[in-house]
């Protein structure tokens, strides 16, 4: 069973620990590789006003899983508390709302405003997203093979003819294109 | 079959003698048995608030019949999280563990026997308990219903 969702979704959702039922603290970002479009962990903040802003940061292989209401994690130590390890891990990771999406050929489609997940049984992977295109409207894009990021995210030209305009949309889109490749990719 | 609104506030009775001993106030559950293994009492006779689970001998309409008068001091984290109402059950969130929030304890119903949880009372639901993961201050985490549990837990 697999669920789209996204990423900004995920933010404020409780971090819960299976062993002693405790929350540990809450979703504050949720970080990736955009060149690998994989899902990389979570940054964590406290609970409450007066809480920490940043609590620590889970890997992905410590999430035991994401749930409708909660991210399950086994016990407290799956969460990297030490503040310079924790810079570490997010120094490198960048924020993908507000990059620029451009097709090969050299067509603006808008800039990033969210990130679309797919939660399954194997963890979160990265499978498109959203696009800002101005006056309200937004485009799914989907984590194509062959898209480059630097200073803007460089997608295949095509992109904008295989993207929806929700959630819905974008899941029959994604199921077309893995029917396509044979269940392969994406 | 005992409900957990039931069994709280009952008095704490020695078989022999009738000696009160004190009135249940709240109960500590083992997750991994899915059953009670203490009681925190109220106005406890001697002062000591914690009564182990294993010396009650019946659980009745009008009381809870133990075979010896004896209780004790809370000892070790749960203990102290009991006394201190952290691991209240009453209004406790109830998650599965892959992350689905089912609602907010009601109640507990309890065979009165073993003192085995039996199935909780949810908003909308009662749910035939499988198995717990934890109990903790936060969150009741137990297993993901099966598909026919869930069938059977429909009012």
């Amino acid at each position: 069973m697999t669920r789209i969702v996204r990423a900004g979704d995920l933010i404020g959702m409780p971090v819960v620990t299976l062993d002693e039922g405790r929350i540990v603290g809450e979703v504050r970002d949720v970080l990736f590789d955009p060149r690998r479009s994989s899902f990389v962990g979570f940054t964590l903040r406290g609970r409450g006003l007066l809480s920490s802003p940043l609590l620590g940061f889970l890997a992905e292989s410590e999430v035991a899983s994401t749930g409708k209401d909660a991210v399950m994690i086994a016990s407290d130590s799956a969460l990297m508390r030490d503040r310079d390890a924790v810079k570490q891990q997010v120094a490198d990771k960048r924020e993908a709302p507000g990059s620029e999406v451009v097709t090969a050929s050299g067509t603006a489609l808008g800039t990033i405003n969210d990130v679309v997940l797919e939660i399954g049984p194997a963890g979160l992977a990265v499978v498109g997203y959203c696009v800002d295109r101005g006056e309200g409207r937004e485009l799914i894009v989907p984590a194509l093979e062959g898209a480059e990021w630097d200073d803007a995210m460089i997608v295949p030209d095509g992109a904008e003819t295989a993207s929806a305009e929700g959630l819905v949309g974008f899941s029959r889109i994604l199921e077309q294109l893995r029917a396509a490749r044979g269940g392969v990719g994406l | 079959m005992i409900r957990l609104t039931q069994l709280v506030g009952q008095r704490v009775l020695t078989r022999e003698g009738s000696q009160l001993v004190g009135a249940v106030h709240r109960v500590l559950l083992d997750p991994g048995r899915g059953m009670i293994i203490a009681a925190q009492l109220q106005a406890p006779v001697g002062g000591h608030s914690i009564l182990d689970w294993a010396i009650v001998e019946s659980v009745g309409r009008d009381g809870v019949v133990v075979s010896e008068a004896r209780t004790r001091e809370p000892e070790g984290e749960r203990e102290h999280q009991l006394i201190d109402g952290r691991l209240e059950l009453f209004g406790k969130s109830v998650l599965t563990e892959d992350g689905t929030a089912l609602g907010e304890i009601e109640d507990i119903e309890l065979d009165e026997v073993s003192g085995r949880v039996v199935r909780l009372h949810l908003p909308g639901q009662v749910l035939p308990l499988g198995r717990f993961v934890a109990v903790g201050p936060d969150v009741v985490i137990i297993a993901a219903p099966t598909a026919s549990s869930a069938a059977a837990s429909a009012r």
